[in-house]
């Protein structure tokens, strides 16, 4: 299978695999399959960037390259990099054969140029060791390359990906230039700890990926077969979407709000309640001082308004509007209680 | 399709959105992808992909397009083509605090000629036309600051009917946020070439009416004055859209044009800045290490070598090379951003702006007598918000009096395991400390922890020893002190140290 016939094909298509998209999503799926173009995704962790790229991967078929970026990186770890152990090996068990090339040789100069013109034998692709962007390149099979947070490397190995991105070739210096024969689907992740160089931006189609709408991220966690109610679900969502307000230094990501769905499903959670939230933040909330904020925000997250009895919760009164004033006195002690109890 | 979209992206450059030409093909390839236009909403998802590239871009696209592809011209989206109806040259960032309507309207105004907008304040106050007590300029007969007050004047040779001249005249002790000396407002309004003045009146009369707090009396009696303008309000206002719709092809095109002329030269001029702040970055080093780093350029390292090529019988086949790595510069900014460099205080924060930008670990720091952190503020907003919380007086007091003492012995009591001997010290101010107590002491400290200290001074060299300035003295204890006022003199000092 290769390039989508419409939007909506590409969002079926990854919907099968289990990745559920909007409009947006499934547009630049469409446009880069069909125009084969690089695409740069940019947004905070957990939003589900790595996940499309396995989820592409699977809905068409082709192979997963993976190319993680870290600092101080070199070229040789994502381009290619000579065997020198496997040529020296050769050399060995082709000692007798060297010797026959060279025995009636005259004198050294000449032996020199007889083994001169065998020199294309030991740089030939057969002591290339492949890395992922080569191996994309060289693949018989379509694939696709997801180059994995592109910020951490240096700027040096962004200018090494243009050649690549570009124009789906690698130039090796002593054999010659590889282009690909079947363009591989490129997708490039980034969680923008630094600007990228704006040549990597122009040659990539550009998304920038946020956290979903509120039914969109329910619609995932419901996908996930979580194991928790549907109400509690819709409950939970808007709970982390109102963590999320709180500008904790890490958010609490997708994977995280399926985690703690799931946390909740195992320990038999029927209602959503403070206490039960407060003893299982720790799944979503990642930094001591998070967990602080969160444990004071939380009662109020689950419930906006003290004076209302507790079954009328769950229609998603959401995200931490303002800092209600009249913060219920005893909700908040139940959640200093609970604090109290975890340290 | 293609002339529509160049036109849209040719809008979106209009707006700092940076397009080249091959993200433009890109679009169009995008576009003519089946299923692509059938769709607006669709459209618009690929046409950003194919376009913006930033995400703080993401507004303007928003605006544009919808304001494109709706094909409504007239309304709020004027604003997005770059034209609006702001009121001349008056646009005030100020606040306006208080008011007061004169009975008298101005009768100094007299029958225009046009000399051009004065370029300099100083214009204002032509000897010649003071010397007649007569008003400035008679073109721009909307300001008098020639008279005793600052008054601002509407002229009576408008095309009010009756003796509708009015006055407004704005007091205030002090005036905040003002921009630099030299340029009475940021922003200058486009203005339209179609009658435009019920549209004025129409504003201005909302403004008053909008200032509840203002005098009853002044607002009724202005009401009164304007009343048989207000009678043909309607039919004035539809005579005008007609006409501005009438004008519409060929003034948005020149308008096009002019706007798209001002924006180029400020996106050069935010290239050069990034081309300067890199190359003086290039400049700044870290401390080397003691630590040998394996590089792919560098001295063989033999033992290394030995080792890694032991299962080739010690032939060193892949040479490990090393090299001292070089820390990466750490940099502090310690920015004064009071009145007496106002004139370069925005510049100043623009440089600090860039800075934290290119390198990884810079804290910057703006004092007046104060001295307060502003790397959050810089890292969380885009520059121009940031400059507006700062000069907005929301992070310090930037209308007191600068101290550089004190400054500097606050920095040093608060934040002195900012400085390490891995760091750079960046000032960047005039060393005017009013007065006050230079606190060398201080300085020299700080000095003595970094690695190097730089200070960057609007003030060339000559008038250093003018008016109480104690640059000479810090002088002393940096390691160069270069003048740096706009973008040619920091391209100059960037080159220099670069050079060197």
């Amino acid at each position: 299978m290769t390039a989508f016939d419409s939007v909506e094909e590409a969002g079926k298509a990854l919907a099968a695999q289990g990745y559920l998209t909007d409009d947006r999503l499934a547009t630049m799926v469409f446009l880069m399959t069909r125009l084969e173009k690089p695409v740069l995704l940019e947004g905070p962790a957990g939003v589900g960037k790595t996940e499309l790229a396995k989820s592409l991967a699977a809905a068409t078929g082709r192979r997963l390259l993976r190319l993680q970026c870290y600092e101080g990186q070199d070229e040789a770890s994502a381009l290619y990099e000579w065997d020198y152990g496997k040529q020296l090996l050769y050399t060995q068990i082709l000692r007798e054969k060297i010797g026959q090339l060279v025995a009636d040789a005259p004198d050294l100069h000449d032996a020199v140029d007889r083994i001169g013109a065998q020199e294309s034998v030991f740089f030939s692709e057969r002591f290339l060791a492949a890395r992922p962007l080569l191996e994309a390149v060289r693949s018989e099979e379509p694939v696709v390359l997801l180059i994995d947070e592109i910020d951490r490397a240096d700027e040096a190995l962004e200018a090494v990906l243009l050649e690549m991105l570009g124009e789906y070739q690698i130039s090796v210096p002593e054999i010659g230039t590889f282009t690909a024969r079947n363009r591989p689907y490129v997708i490039l992740t980034s969680n923008n700890t630094r600007d990228l160089a704006a040549a990597l931006k122009r040659r990539c189609l550009h998304l920038f990926l946020d956290y979903p709408s509120a039914e969109r991220e329910l619609d995932i966690v419901r996908s996930k077969d979580t194991g928790l109610p549907e109400a509690l679900a819709r409950q939970l969502v808007e709970i982390v979407r109102g963590l999320r307000e709180l500008e904790l230094r890490k958010s609490p990501s997708i994977s995280e709000t399926i985690d703690w769905a799931r946390t909740l499903a195992v320990l038999g959670v029927d209602e959503l309640t403070a206490p039960v939230l407060s003893d299982t933040v720790s799944v979503v909330v990642k930094y001591d001082k998070d967990v602080r904020k969160a444990l004071e925000a939380l009662p109020r997250l689950v419930d906006p308004n003290a004076e209302v009895p507790e079954t009328l919760h769950g229609h998603g009164h959401g995200h931490g509007h303002g800092h209600s004033h009249e913060a219920p006195k005893v909700s908040a002690d139940r959640g200093s209680r609970s604090f109290g109890r975890r340290s | 399709m293609e002339a529509s979209l160049h036109r849209f992206v040719r809008l979106l450059r209009l707006r700092d959105v940076r397009i080249s030409v091959p993200e433009t093909i890109d679009a169009l390839r995008c576009a003519a992808e089946p299923g692509i236009l059938a769709d607006r909403a669709v459209l618009k998802e690929a046409l950003r992909l194919a376009l913006v590239k930033d995400h703080r871009d993401d507004p303007a696209f928003d605006e544009i397009f919808d304001a494109f592809f709706a094909l409504v011209r007239v309304g709020p989206s004027e604003h997005g083509h770059g034209h609006g109806h702001s009121h001349d040259d008056l646009s005030d960032t100020g606040e306006l605090e208080s008011f007061t309507l004169s009975e008298e309207p101005s009768e100094t105004p007299q029958q225009g000629h046009e000399h051009g907008k004065p370029s300099d304040i100083r214009d204002y106050f032509d000897q010649s036309d003071l010397a007649q007590q007569y008003n400035l300029h008679q073109e721009a007969n909307k300001v008098d600051l020639a008279s005793m007050t600052d008054e601002i004047v509407f002229s009576t040779d408008n095309a009010v009917a009756g003796d509708a001249g009015y006055r407004v005249q704005l007091d205030t002790d002090r005036l905040h946020g003002a921009g630099v000396p030299g340029r009475l407002s940021q922003e200058t309004g486009t203005k339209v070439d179609a009658e435009l003045s019920i549209a004025e009146q129409d504003a201005l009369l909302g403004w008053l009416e909008q200032a509840a707090d203002g005098d009853e009396d002044d607002a009724a009696q202005l009401r009164r004055r304007l009343a048989g303008v207000l009678e043909n309000l309607p039919e004035a206002l539809k005579r005008h859209l007609e006409a501005l719709l009438e004008l519409e092809n060929t003034v948005v095109e020149t308008r096009e044009k002019r706007a798209a002329h001002v924006d180029q030269a400020g996106e050069s001029e935010r290239a050069e800045l990034e081309e300067s702040l890199r190359r003086l970055a290039s400049s700044l080093r870290g401390a080397l290490t003691h630590r040998r780093r394996i590089a792919s350029a560098g001295r063989v390292d033999p033992g290394r070598t030995m080792r890694r090529n032991m299962r080739f019988d010690g032939i060193p086949f892949s040479p490990v090379t090393v090299r001292r790595a070089e820390d990466r510069p750490r940099l502090v900014v310690l920015a004064d951003v009071s009145l007496s460099v106002r004139a370069t205080a925005r510049f100043t924060l623009h440089l600090v702006h860039g800075l934290q930008n290119l390198f990884a670990q810079v804290r910057s720091f703006a004092f007046v007598d104060d001295i307060a952190e502003t790397t959050e503020l810089f890292a969380e907003h885009p520059v121009e918000r940031a400059l507006g919380l700062i000069f907005g007086g929301d992070v310090l007091d930037v209308d007191a009096n600068s101290n550089y003492g004190a400054a500097f012995g606050e920095f040093l009591a608060e934040h002195s395991s900012a400085v390490t001997r891995r760091t750079t010290v960046l000032v960047l101010g005039d060393g005017r400390g009013n007065g006050n107590d230079p606190n060398l002491g201080a300085f020299a400290e700080i000095s003595r922890r970094a690695r190097e200290t730089i200070w960057l001074t609007p003030e060339p060299r000559y008038s250093w020893g003018l008016g109480g300035c104690d640059l000479p003295a810090y002088a002393e204890y940096c390691s160069k002190v270069r003048v740096v006022r706009d973008l040619s003199g920091l391209d100059r000092v960037a080159l220099d140290l670069v050079t060197r």
